[in-house]
């Protein structure tokens, strides 16, 4: 049986990998490239942090953050 | 000598324009402009002398139509943190049809096409519990943030809906003051406990978006319409309709829209209901049959059935009260097409008015319902719509060839005809099951520009007392905005058990409602023409569904207290339902009031006798109806007469629509001038 480790931080998330420029829709310079979980399974987005609008969107690793053991 | 009254239902091909003056009917056609809706309107005004009305009462797709097809404006919506996503979430329910489908969407959801995308849906850090106590307050600073970067996006109305704001909404007032604030005044807002303080969240937030987006599409286009038609010399009373056609003033209408944007076919509806009270017959099944789809109302004793809600597209809903009408994508311009399995089907895909029917000749090269009739003889090429369209039959013939099946150019038109029949008598026997009814107890009124050449077939399919095809069948809908009275409304949602003891409850909530009532309207001198109705939505214990609009007599609830609520509510049950459960207790839990100021009416007139055997103005070859040509007399509707009768085959030509009676039928001309058709004895 698994034995998972507490989590040490009061929420999850994944970690954001700032990019330059700004949003087209409110003008602010935050935006961030990182992982989300949507319809349709996993997508890597650049949303901005500001209004969350997306400025791209394109398909993500199939499982997420969870790599099979037997992967390579 | 009556008032000058006018009429218009804005369609998606036509603008229909009725005008009723000293009692005779006189109507207009007019292509509709998607781009620029108001000039069909006053163009039909104008061509019929607008200068000397009383009224002109208004019936519009507009709002419908920019719903399903998005074109929407950019709007926020700002709701409780953590309940954003309500929006794409709906009711959560799946159409029965799609059950095991892995790849269905919801129509309005993030995955489709969101009314509201998703990063123009802000949450809000607060919480109303369901009693009305605050748990979180309204953290004032967030919510100024959030709008504040809803105003960069450059947003151009605001829908605000907060969990529990039905009972109580200081969060949401707060909200609304803020968003004048950031938005500055003038600016569309829209709040869930103005729009219609009801419960369950997920309907009042889609009724408050929808409300908000509607200002934005009717207050521009009322206002050019008003000002546009007082300069047409127009002085009279510009009234909108509302989902059940009532009438409301249009700058009231264009304060909650929401309520204005199914119109078109309840005003069907008050149309059937005008005309059976004219001929004394309340027990009817409404079949408009126009481009797209044919809408099927069903009217028992005079009335037909109003809900508390509508779906535009399937579980996106507007909370307003409605009459029922259900829809089946089958009319004039559905299109003919062959499934990968090699059945020919019709519908639901529609020409629609752009590019229309193959026979249009307007770049259309798929066959449609109206190309079958064409080369099945029914149609004029010469007199369609009045002679603003001529057919082509070449295309037509050319549009059922390129089909890729192995069927005759015949069994083609044939077979579509037929399908086409039996998808609209599908929908209607539908619509009567569904209520517990037959309908061998009721008659077919035929509308809507294709309703009279369809129906006579269908009749036949739906064993159905008769088919009434009413006077100027191609704009009945129109007529039917002059048949209705001006409606106002308010209501608010309270959860409770109708016990013998809660009769002083009852009281303080419809006074209380009545109340808000007068005060908004400040009616004065004409207080005492008002007729006030009570009615609450209900239902029984354990469900989770109402049934809407309780009628609620004053003088049966004084003698009798709440019992005589829950016999009405059982009564009204069994009658929508055709069963009851009179043993389980009622809980009531919307409450209605209506102010109710009758208007000057349409009063069908009576047609003058006709000789009884009216004469042909020439014959016409049938095709494809049977296996053998037939030739059928046509007769000029305006030349019968009251008790004339046609045996069919017979076509009867009109302007703007066209009647088929089938052989084994017969066609008696009513007192009003309706032409009746039953199976010939």
């Amino acid at each position: 049986m698994h034995n998972f480790p507490r989590p040490t931080t009061a929420t999850v998330s994944s970690a954001r990998t700032p990019v330059p420029g700004t949003c087209p829709e409110c003008g602010a310079e935050s935006l961030a490239r990182y992982r989300v979980m949507s319809e349709g399974g996993w997508w890597l987005v650049v949303k901005c942090g500001q209004c969350l609008h997306s400025v791209s969107r394109e398909p993500g690793p199939l499982l997420g953050a969870f790599v099979p053991l037997g992967a390579p | 000598m009556g008032r000058t009254l006018f009429s218009v239902d804005v369609g998606g091909t036509f603008t229909d324009v009725v005008m009723v003056r000293d009692g005779d009917i006189h109507v207009t056609k007019v292509p509709s402009n998607a781009a620029a809706t108001h000039l069909p309107v006053i163009e039909g005004a104008r061509r019929l002398g607008v200068q000397d009305a009383a009224v002109f009462n208004h019936a519009s797709t507009k709002g419908l139509n920019a719903v399903l097809t998005r074109s929407l404006p950019k709007i926020g919506f700002v709701t409780t943190q953590g309940h954003r996503d309500m929006l794409d979430a709906g009711r959560c329910m799946r159409p029965m049809d799609n059950q095991t489908d892995a790849r269905w969407h919801r129509p309005f959801g993030d995955a489709a096409r969101p009314l509201v995308r998703r990063y123009l849906r802000r949450g809000i850090h607060e919480r109303i519990l369901a009693t009305g106590a605050v748990l979180i307050g309204l953290d004032e600073a967030q919510a100024r943030a959030e709008l504040e970067i809803l105003k960069r996006c450059g947003i151009q109305g605001l829908a605000i809906c907060l969990i529990n704001s039905f009972v109580n909404p200081a969060h949401e007032q707060a909200l609304l003051a803020l968003a004048r604030e950031v938005f500055g005044p003038g600016f569309p807002v829209s709040a869930s406990f103005q729009v219609g303080p009801r419960a369950k969240e997920y309907a009042r937030a889609s009724t408050t978006v929808i409300d908000v987006m509607m200002k934005l599409i009717y207050d521009d286009y009322a206002h050019v319409l008003d000002s546009q038609l007082r300069a047409a010399g127009f002085a009279g009373n510009l009234n909108f309709a509302d989902c059940t056609a009532a009438l409301i003033p249009w700058r009231d209408a264009v304060s909650a829209p929401h309520r204005i944007l199914f119109a078109g076919p309840a005003a069907g509806a008050a149309a059937c209901r005008g005309l059976g009270a004219a001929i004394g017959d309340g027990n009817l099944i409404g079949c408009d049959v126009g481009g797209t789809s044919t809408d099927v109302t069903v009217l028992v004793n005079g009335a037909p059935f109003i809900n508390d809600s509508f779906e535009i597209e399937h579980d996106l809903l507007v909370n307003t009260l409605s009459t029922e009408v259900a829809s089946v994508g089958a009319g004039g311009g559905s299109i003919v097409s062959v499934s990968p399995s090699g059945d020919l089907r019709v519908g639901p895909q529609s020409a629609g008015a752009t590019p229309g029917p193959a026979c249009y000749g307007r770049g259309g090269t798929r066959p449609t319902v109206t190309d079958a009739c064409l080369l099945m003889g029914i149609l004029d090429p010469d007199g369609f719509a009045d002679g603003q369209i001529r057919l082509d039959a070449a295309a037509a013939g050319a549009a059922f060839d390129s089909l890729e099946c192995r069927m005759s150019q015949a069994e083609r038109v044939r077979f579509a005809w037929k399908i086409a029949q039996n998808n609209i008598a599908e929908e209607i026997s539908r619509c009567a099951l569904r209520h517990g009814l037959d309908t061998r107890d009721f008659s077919l009124m035929a509308f809507g520009a294709a309703g009279p050449m369809l129906l006579a077939g269908v009749l036949e399919l739906v064993k159905a007392r008769r088919l009434i095809v009413p006077p100027h069948p191609g704009l009945f809908s129109a007529i039917g905005l002059l048949s209705t009275d001006f409606v106002y409304a308010n209501s608010r949602s309270q959860y409770l058990m109708l016990m013998p003891d809660t009769g002083p409850q009852l009281e303080a909530i419809f006074g209380a409602l009545e109340a808000q009532l007068r005060e908004r309207l400040n009616l004065g001198d004409a207080a005492a023409e008002v007729t006030i109705r009570r009615s609450f939505d209900g239902r029984l214990a354990g469900q989770s569904w109402e049934t809407p609009f309780i009628n609620v007599d004053p003088a049966a609830l004084k003698a009798r207290g709440p019992a005589a609520l829950t016999d009405e509510f059982h009564a009204e049950y069994a009658r929508r339902n055709g069963v009851s459960f009179a043993q389980i207790p009622v809980q009531a839990v919307t409450w209605r009031v209506q102010m109710i100021v009758a208007t000057e009416k349409l009063a069908w007139r009576a047609l003058p006798a006709g000789t009884g055997k009216p004469t042909p103005i020439g014959q016409r070859t049938l095709r494809h109806l049977d296996a053998e040509e037939i030739t059928a007399p046509v007769y000029q509707r305006a030349a019968l007469g009251a008790g004339d009768t046609i045996a069919g085959p017979a076509l009867i030509i009109e302007p703007l629509a066209t009647t088929l009676i089938i052989p084994r039928q017969v066609a008696r001309i009513g007192t009003v001038g309706e032409i009746v058709i039953t199976e010939a004895p």
